[in-house]
């Protein structure tokens, strides 16, 4: 924790910057990578399952 | 209506498009450059927090809402905001959802110019660096030439001289934009966007994988590695978390990123077929602008400027705002890449540019079709209308170019101030007015996902509230200072003009069309809701 509480101008990567970073990079790659799979093979005309926006 | 109708050739088509409107330049420059300065790593935490509370949330309103308009053939955003808002008060707010797009374009296109102008000058050898010559003689060039380029000398300075480059590269790039607008909805714009955005992302992978091999580049300075210029971005300072600058920061990166309040997701979403998926396509598209922000942005810009101009160069770039940390610090960093820096700059500028036109490509559409809706005009003749009106507008920003006051203007007030506006009615007219449940079963039609539950009730009571929260701080921090710097300069004020014309020009287009569906029948209040 002391080491986050460090100010941002450090000369390297501090252990929690690697933490951010990873999540943060996980987090948009991933996310984009799953959407774009749902989206590919969702056929065109799909309907929403039943029980779907009651 | 219109003469025949306009719908997107594909699912991922309009995706990529509504994805290459979000990605811009504030990507790659803006989110690094705010992250930097309000905690680095822990800026991400309110960022996520404003992502998933209010730039989804509001922008599934916005793709409900727009598709919703679409099944009863509206297209523009004053003429769904009536039907969603049930009456004149919203139509005429929903103004807001053409004004935006139409005045952003004003200035917008002038900045496109410059990523396009640049490109051109890597592609050729350059910007005149001498990759010799000391840091600050380096700075100097490089500021002087983005100077010149820019017109910052003096109001008038595009238009003769050297200046004319710009003048003639700003031709160029309002001609293409003007072509693909003029070609349609899917043979233009999802045509351009299909292969643009893909080109983009790979020519950013290429960029980033490069930036994170540069290691140590320079002996004598072992602290200008890769690591010191990742650590510069991500190494948290949580006791950010304690200002509400921060939180404010985040959540207008956000919003101004997502292109939420914007008025182009209503618009582009309204020529979606009736069960069209709209709750995957929001996300996705938001995805994928996030992508590009945190995974090429934030590791690119500032990883490579640490690396050349060490940690105290960086922080005096990001100082200096977007445009010098993108147009005057960063030709400084590819200068010390060596034989392939002019290949690395014509590739971050070609990435740029593209961020660039594929948002430009989707601010003149909203402005069509509310004009092709009101009067039923071809679709050439409404584009030739709102080109007239661009090329003025655009004629303005580049002729007050010294200290961009025209450009300043149109930004607060029309490319900031008002998405906060629009983006506040439309999650309160869709959540309170059209009614959530209803507006809850109307994203879920055709959905190809079923959103958690809770999201409702952000729809309903956070994201409102949490908006408020942010649009007061927002007036508190920055209203009254820009109300003075809107009557400080005659750039400024011709800029509140240009707003004001562009208002009257709104409301009597929305008038006029209004008075003409009436006549034709169209159901313009909600009176019978559509069919699913």
């Amino acid at each position: 924790m002391q080491d986050a509480m460090q100010p941002v101008q450090q000369a390297t990567l501090s252990t929690a910057g690697w933490v951010t970073m990873v999540v943060s990079l996980v987090l948009v790659w991933g996310g984009t990578f799953w959407c774009f799979n749902k989206v590919l093979e969702t056929p065109a005309e799909e309907k929403a399952p039943p029980g779907y926006g009651a | 209506m219109a003469e025949h109708k306009e719908e997107w050739g594909s699912k991922l088509g309009v995706i990529l498009a509504v994805a290459g409107s979000a990605v811009g330049l504030g990507n790659f420059l803006r989110f690094p450059g705010q992250a930097a300065a309000n905690g680095g790593g822990a800026f991400l935490i309110p960022y996520f927090c404003a992502l998933f509370l209010l730039g989804i949330p509001i922008g599934w309103a916005e793709w409900a809402m727009g598709r919703y308009g679409g099944k009863k053939g509206l297209h523009s955003a004053p003429t769904i905001m009536g039907t969603i808002g049930k009456g004149s008060v919203a139509r005429y707010l929903g103004i807001i959802g053409v004004l935006i797009p139409l005045g952003v374009s004003t200035y917008y296109m002038f900045i496109e110019t410059w990523t396009f102008g640049y490109f051109l000058k890597y592609l050729t050898g350059g910007i005149g660096i001498d990759p010799n010559a000391s840091i600050e003689a380096q700075t100097a060039v490089a500021n002087a030439f983005y100077d010149k380029y820019t017109g910052a000398a003096a109001d008038g300075s595009l238009f003769s001289g050297d200046g004319l480059n710009t003048l003639i590269t700003w031709v160029v790039v309002f001609c293409i934009n003007i072509w693909f607008v003029f070609r349609g909805l899917s043979k233009g714009i999802e045509k351009f966007v299909s292969w643009a955005m893909p080109v983009m992302a790979i020519c950013a992978l290429v960029v980033l994988i490069r930036v994170l091999t540069l290691g140590t580049p320079d002996p004598a300075h072992p602290d200008q590695n890769v690591l010191a210029g990742l650590g510069y971005m991500w190494n948290p300072n949580y006791e950010k978390l304690g200002d509400f600058k921060t939180w404010l920061a985040a959540a207008s990166q956000i919003f101004f990123s997502l292109s939420v309040g914007f008025g182009v997701i209503i618009n582009y979403a309204s020529y979606m077929k009736k069960s069209d998926d709209v709750a995957l396509s929001g996300l996705t598209a938001s995805a994928t602008n996030e992508l590009f922000e945190v995974g090429f942005g934030g590791m690119i810009t500032l990883t490579a400027a640490v690396v050349f101009l060490g940690l105290s160069g960086t922080s005096v770039a990001v100082g200096g705002g977007t445009f010098k940390l993108g147009f005057a610090t960063l030709p400084v960093v590819f200068a010390h890449m060596g034989a392939f820096g002019n290949i690395m700059g014509a590739l971050w500028f070609l990435v740029l540019w593209l961020a660039a036109i594929t948002s430009s490509l989707s601010m003149y559409q909203p402005a069509v079709a509310h004009l092709k809706e009101a009067t039923n005009w071809s679709h050439g003749k409404s584009t030739s209308v709102i080109a007239g009106i661009g090329t003025l507008g655009a004629l303005l920003t580049l002729w007050y170019s010294a200290g961009g006051t025209f450009l300043n203007t149109m930004d607060f007030w029309v490319g900031t101030y008002l998405i906060f506006l629009l983006a506040m009615a439309q999650i309160i007219y869709f959540a309170w007015v059209f009614g959530i449940d209803r507006g809850w079963k109307e994203l879920h039609n055709g959905a190809a996902i079923q959103i958690p539950g809770f999201v409702k009730i952000v729809m309903k009571y956070i994201a409102p509230a949490y908006l408020l929260i942010v649009f007061i701080g927002f007036n508190l921090q920055s209203f009254a200072g820009e109300l003075k710097n809107a009557t400080a300069s005659v750039g400024a004020r011709v800029g509140l003009l240009t707003i004001l014309a562009l208002i009257v020009y709104l409301v009597v287009v929305t008038r006029v069309g209004e008075r003409r569906l009436r006549a034709a029948g169209v159901d313009l209040d909600d009176a019978t809701p559509a069919n699913d």
